[in-house]
Formats: C-alpha cells, structure tokens, sequence
C-alpha cells in the first residue's frame, strides 16, 4: 500500500499510508526524507508483531498524492546545522521530497504543476488545511463596512488555494444556511438548530446565531499602505463593496483575522464607482481609480498586478 | 363557453399527471433466502455521496429497510472568544413519521420530561432519548479522526437524517422481550458511523483515518452473528443471554477503537470472552465495510 515517488498521481483515501518519513536508499547511500505537505498528516505506526513504530505519512483527504523533489537545499543548512555535520561525516545526500494531497477538482493542481518553484511555500504553509487561511496566505476579501479606524471585510477566497467557503461568498450562506433544513413554519422541524455546536467538545450554549456566514477580517488604518500611515484616511482607500487583495496578519480574535495590504501589490483590484452604482473602474496610479465610461476618478489604495 | 372559470389559451394540452407506475411493482426484491445467508455474511448496502448540494460534503445509506442521510456542514466561522481548534457537533433526528427503534423503553414519559416526549434529562431541547443517544456515539466515534488543530476558529456540524427504519420494530407490548428494539438501536448506529465517516470525506475535512463501525451479536452457546437475517424465524424467541454489540474503529491507524455500545439482555455482566468475541467480531465486520468504502472512494475520484 506504500507508494513509491514514481507514483504520484494516484488517488488515495484518508488514512491511506503514503511514504515513511525517512526512506535509505542503500545502493546510492541517498536518504530520502519527506516533508507532510497540504492534505496529509503523519501517522505513528505500529509494525506488526514487533514495539517498534514507524512514523508514516498519511492521507487525509480524498485525492491525488503529488510527490516532488524540493530541489534548493540552501535553509535546510542553516536549521539544522547539527545534523548535518554527522551527515557530512558519513558522506551521506539527503534529498528531500514534499508530499502533498491535492483533493479532485482544484485549480490548485494546475497551479501546483505550473509553479515548481513555489514549493517551498507549501511546505511553509503545512500546518493548516486546505482551505482556511493562515498567517501571511494572500487572501481576497471583500470589504463589507469602513469606519474611521478599520476596514471590515469578508474573506472570500485564498489565493494560490480554494474558496473559503463552498459558495465562495455568493449568498447561499445567510442565517438559514446553517440550519440544515429550514424551520418550517407549523411543520416539524427536521434539524434542531438551537443547539448547532453545543456538543462535548465546544463552548456550552453557543446557538447558530452564534457561528458567522463567513470568515470576516480586519483592515486596521496603520495597516492599509506601509507610507505615511498617521496620514491615511480610511474612505480614500477603501469603500465598502471593492475586491481586495490582501494578506493575512494573524489568526486576531475570534471574530476576526487581521489582515494587511501595506505593501505594492497588495490593494483594490476590483471596485466600482459612486459607491457601487457606477461602472467598474480601472487604476491609473497607486491611489486613483478612473471609471472610463463617465470619467469619474476616485481614490482607492490599488494593488499594483506587475510586481 | 364557459364564463365562470378563468379558461387557458384554447390549444392548451394538458399533461397527463396521476399517471404513475404502480410503485409496488418497481419495489427491489429485498426478500432473501435465510438459507443463503451465512452467520458470518455482512449485509449488502447501498452508499452514495454528494447528493446535497448545499451542505459541504453528504452521503446517503441505504440497508435492508433502512435509508440515512448525513450532511456535513464546515469549516465555518464561529463568533465569540478565540479557540485554537475546531469544535464539532453531531445531530440525529428521525423523520417525524419514523417509529423510533425502542421509544417505548427510552422516549416514555417520566418525571424529568413531564409528559414532553420531544424533550430529554439531557439538556438537548428537541432531540428524543434515542436521538440523543444515537448523537453521543457517533460524536464520540468520530472525533477522534478530525484533525480539529487544522481548524481554528471553526466549526464542524453534522446533521443526521434516519429516513426509514427496519420494518417490525415497532414493538407495542412493553412487557415482551425488549432486546430486538435495542437491536435495531444498534444496528442502525453501526450505519450511521459508517455513513457519516463517508460525508466527512466528501466534505475533504482532513480525517487521521476513516472511522468504521462493525456490529456482532453472540448467542448464549457462544455463537457469532454478523446478518441479523441469518436468525431466520429465530429472531421471535430472543435466547436469554446474547449480548450485542457496536465497536468502531480507525483500522488504518493501528485499529484504534474510538467507541464502544453494548447492550445485553438478562444477566448485567458481560464476561471476558464474550467482551473479546464482541471486539473481534466488530473489527472483523469494521473492516470489510472499510474495504467496501475505500473501492467505493477510489473509484468515485476517476
């Protein structure tokens, strides 16, 4: 059931065994060392009738298991300096391969095949799961209300990656979304959505009021460009209803991510005018935005799309 | 012509409906020769996936008369203080129509629920007895494989639909033998870990393994049964004394056991050997309806 590297592209199940974690090739005296990426995890296994347990990488997900060799061995020097002095002595290579599970329809998988040399950022990102987001992941969110201080917005999707959501944010996930079915008025109710998430392993009480529609972020006013940030002015970078890119701060609170866009290509891309009745306006610099059919031209903070 | 009635357009055709096909003669043959069925024969079953298109991953069972359906909804953004992990949530409910099996042991009227039978000593408004019962065991079950670290900040629910039950198990005399409708209990929890396993794969939540389920019975004489139809006409004179049994399991991870529900009927001890009968005979069972859902996976990607 072990695959070999040659195999890639083959469909494996959710606990499937892909690859021990560290593999000796005896003849080339190569040790093959393979890092869990997106969509598996590492299984403590038991071999049969002995103590001894292997550390095996696993499937999580239903999909098709990529393994690639990590071609730059430059940061692996530097972390882990100590091993590699012994390595040094036996006269040993270490290559190192990602093993990644990517699940059937994804845009992921072309971009994955397209992209070798972003590699090296999946294995950064191997702690969360497929689709939610994580420190420093390029999200596009879109904003939902301004005030003076901060920009809320809604995380839609994350780039190189799914939709946060199945629906992606196009409004199948309102309040009556959560409830499985919809409580019908007289009938019985087929779900008892009061107490969605009130089980064993959660905060007592919560009700379905409680869980949002989507995954929600927070533009802070410092955070929106990296230049003269006790000068911006909120509504002249952002207004409710414009796509934007932007990039993951942190985790934040409970409610919200904290998301960043103080960098060149980080900003509007998408936004229309007069608050969203207008046409869909074009950028002209970093701070402009025209609406070529009136002409029209109103301050946004743009990504720029050529860095 | 008629003036009283709001008429069509005059070349209206009017489709044929109250046409059917008489649905008794479209029904499957479900009857089986109990002679062909051997003790250590699992039953057939009918698994789908991804027939809901608004829940994030569902899957749908169907064996001998009984039909379930699991939605499983997430990851989604749960408000309130920071957790570093996923929560999770599982909710059984039967269609209302759908005799409960043993409601008339569980779902009785008593002191705590004053004359309510749609509430519980259990806290959970709105689930039965049996409901909730059904609820805590595949929670338990399940939560073991999620990998929850993978979610902060969100939440899993999965919703539980029993669309139909063995027929016969509505037992009206209280007084008669009670083990067959703890039986059907049973039984139907085996399929509904197996069932909701499946949906949680077909909503990619990432799973350490998949968890399957087996269920046995053991005889007094310390026979194994798998089928519940390899009892034949047996099954009305329950021997005093036969014990059964759901055991799930994650098999690829070491045989992990994640949960375990007997009910015996008679004496209260269950003995040593009928305790390592019961977990055999369930991982036994647990994995070759694992090896059916694997096929059924693998094929459904290509």
């Amino acid at each position: 059931m072990i695959l070999d590297q040659s195999d890639s592209g083959k469909v494996v199940i959710p606990g499937q065994y892909i690859t021990p974690t560290y593999k000796l090739q005896t003849e080339s005296n190569v040790i093959e060392k393979y890092i869990s990426g997106k969509g598996t995890t590492i299984t403590p296994i038991q071999i049969a009738d002995q103590s001894k347990v292997v550390s095996v990488i696993t499937a999580s997900i239903l999909g098709k298991v990529y393994v690639n060799e990590i071609q730059s061995t430059k940061p692996e020097e530097e972390t882990d300096g100590k091993d590699k002095d012994d390595e040094e002595e036996e006269q040993q290579k270490v290559k190192t391969y990602l093993v990644v599970v990517i699940p059937k329809s994804s845009s992921y998988i072309n971009f994955q095949k397209n992209h070798q040399q972003e590699l090296k950022h999946l294995v950064d990102s191997n702690s969360i799961s497929i689709n939610l987001p994580t420190e420093n992941d390029i999200v596009l969110v879109k904003v939902t209300k301004i005030t003076l201080k901060q920009i809320y917005c809604e995380i839609l999707t994350v780039e190189n990656g799914d939709n946060v959501l199945k629906d992606g944010g196009i409004g199948v996930n309102g309040d009556l979304s959560h409830v499985s079915v919809t409580p019908s008025g007289g009938s019985a109710s087929l779900s008892n959505y009061q107490t969605i998430a009130s089980s064993q392993s959660t905060l007592t009480g919560a009700q379905f009021q409680d869980i949002g529609e989507n995954f929600r972020g927070i533009i802070r006013s410092q955070d929106i460009r990296s230049t003269e940030r006790d000068k911006v002015k909120v509504i002249e970078s952002y207004k409710p209803g414009d796509i934007v890119r932007a990039m993951i701060l942190s985790l934040g609170d409970g409610s919200n991510y904290y998301l960043t866009t103080a960098r060149n290509d980080l900003g509007v891309i998408f936004a229309k005018s007069e608050n969203g009745s207008g046409n869909l306006m074009y950028p002209l610099d970093w701070q402009n935005m025209i609406d070529v059919t009136n002409g029209i031209i109103e301050k946004r903070k743009c990504a720029n799309p050529f860095t | 012509m008629d003036r009283r009635r709001l008429l069509g357009p005059l070349n209206t055709i009017i489709p044929n409906i109250g046409i059917s096909s008489n649905p008794n003669d479209i029904k499957p043959d479900t009857t089986i020769d109990n002679d062909e069925v051997s003790a250590n024969q699992i039953q057939n079953f009918f698994l789908k996936t991804g027939i809901i298109e608004n829940a994030n991953g569902s899957a749908y069972l169907e064996v001998g008369n009984s039909i379930i359906e699991v939605s499983v909804f997430g990851p989604r953004p749960i408000r309130g203080s920071f957790v570093d992990r996923a929560s999770f949530s599982v909710e059984c409910k039967f269609l209302p129509y759908i005799t409960q099996p043993g409601e008339q042991i569980y779902n009785t009227t008593n002191q705590f629920n004053n004359g309510n039978s749609n509430t519980n000593a259990n806290g959970r408004t709105g689930l039965t007895t049996i409901e909730q019962r059904i609820s805590a065991y595949v929670e338990t079950a399940l939560l073991p494989s999620i990998i929850l670290e993978k979610y902060p900040k969100s939440t899993f629910d999965i919703f539980i639909t029993i669309i139909s039950t063995e027929e016969g198990v509505n037992n009206n005399d209280e007084d008669d033998d009670n083990s067959a409708p703890n039986e059907q209990l049973l039984r139907l929890t085996n399929w509904i870990v197996n069932c909701s396993s499946v949906a949680l794969v077909d909503a990619s939540v990432e799973l350490k393994d998949i968890v399957t389920s087996g269920i046995v019975k053991t005889t007094s004489d310390g026979k194994v049964i798998f089928d519940p139809r390899s009892q034949g006409n047996e099954e009305e004179e329950q021997e005093e004394g036969s014990v059964i049994g759901v055991a799930s399991f994650m098999n690829l991870r070491n045989d992990e056991l994640v949960g375990i529900w007997i009910e015996r009927q008679g004496a209260i001890n269950v003995g040593d050997t009928e305790m390592n009968n019961i977990l055999d005979g369930c991982n036994e069972m647990s994995k070759k309806i694992r090896a059916n859902i694997n096929t059924y996976l693998a094929n459904s990607l290509e």
